[in-house]
């Protein structure tokens, strides 16, 4: 996997740099758009969380963002 | 201060539409799957009813219709301004009473990290029953009553 760049917006990167200290697997897209990755568990049967490039409220995405790290964290461990 | 709500949806948009619909900057701060839901945050508004129009309007952009409006789970995440604004107070008296330099005390403890380190959040089941111990029902029902309008409203559609 390639690694990612920083998400510029330092919330959204703070849930992200958390989603991986809890290995779930946060992969940036390749092409610039409005998604800009996804955060995953270890247990692929789960659905994938987008992450956006540009949220209007980056506290409130990386607050979704914790509650999946924190709803799947434990899969697969 | 933002509006924060869960609306259900009739299906998850694919990332086409996102790509084709999603505005910059986007209020969709979360999609679920199961069942297919958006989080929505809604800025520059004075009502729930404003909040609620905007972020329908937003998110069937994206394709997709909106069907119901969710109550949140017990354990669902809320920071300080979610709870300013679901019961109506000013962001800086809900950290007072948090964090005891105003009112009863005994606030529920925020959501804690593997370490025992509190994160930003509480969850939502707690904080909303402290306030109906010491604020009464009509203001810790306020959110949820306003869920049950929009979501009549919408379904009656």
């Amino acid at each position: 996997m390639a690694e990612r760049s920083r998400h510029p917006k330092k919330d959204v990167e703070r849930a992200l740099s958390r989603a991986e200290a809890n290995q779930l697997k946060v992969e940036q897209n390749t092409n610039r758009g409005h998604k800009w990755g996804d955060v995953g568990c270890q247990d692929t049967d789960h659905a994938k969380k987008s992450v956006w490039s540009t949220p209007r409220n980056p506290g409130n995405h990386a607050k979704d963002l914790d509650k999946y790290t924190d709803g799947h964290k434990d899969h697969g461990r | 201060m933002s509006y924060t709500f869960t609306v259900l949806l009739d299906r998850v948009p694919t990332d086409d539409e996102i790509e084709a619909g999603m505005r910059t900057p986007t209020g969709v701060s979360g999609i679920d799957h199961d069942p297919p839901a958006a989080t929505m945050s809604v800025d520059d508004v004075s009502s729930w009813a404003e909040a609620f129009a905007e972020g329908v309007a937003e998110v069937q952009e994206l394709g997709v219709r909106v069907i119901g409006f969710a109550h949140d789970a017990d354990d669902n995440y809320v920071t300080e301004e979610d709870l300013a604004v679901r019961f109506g107070l000013s962001q800086r008296y809900v950290l007072e009473l948090a964090t005891d330099v105003v009112g009863p005390g005994g606030f529920p403890p925020r959501v804690e990290d593997d370490d025992g380190s509190p994160l930003e959040y509480w969850h939502w089941a707690p904080t909303r029953e402290w306030f109906r111990k010491h604020f009464g029902d009509d203001v810790a029902d306020r959110f949820d009553r306003e869920i049950d309008t929009a979501d009549r409203a919408i379904k009656s559609r």
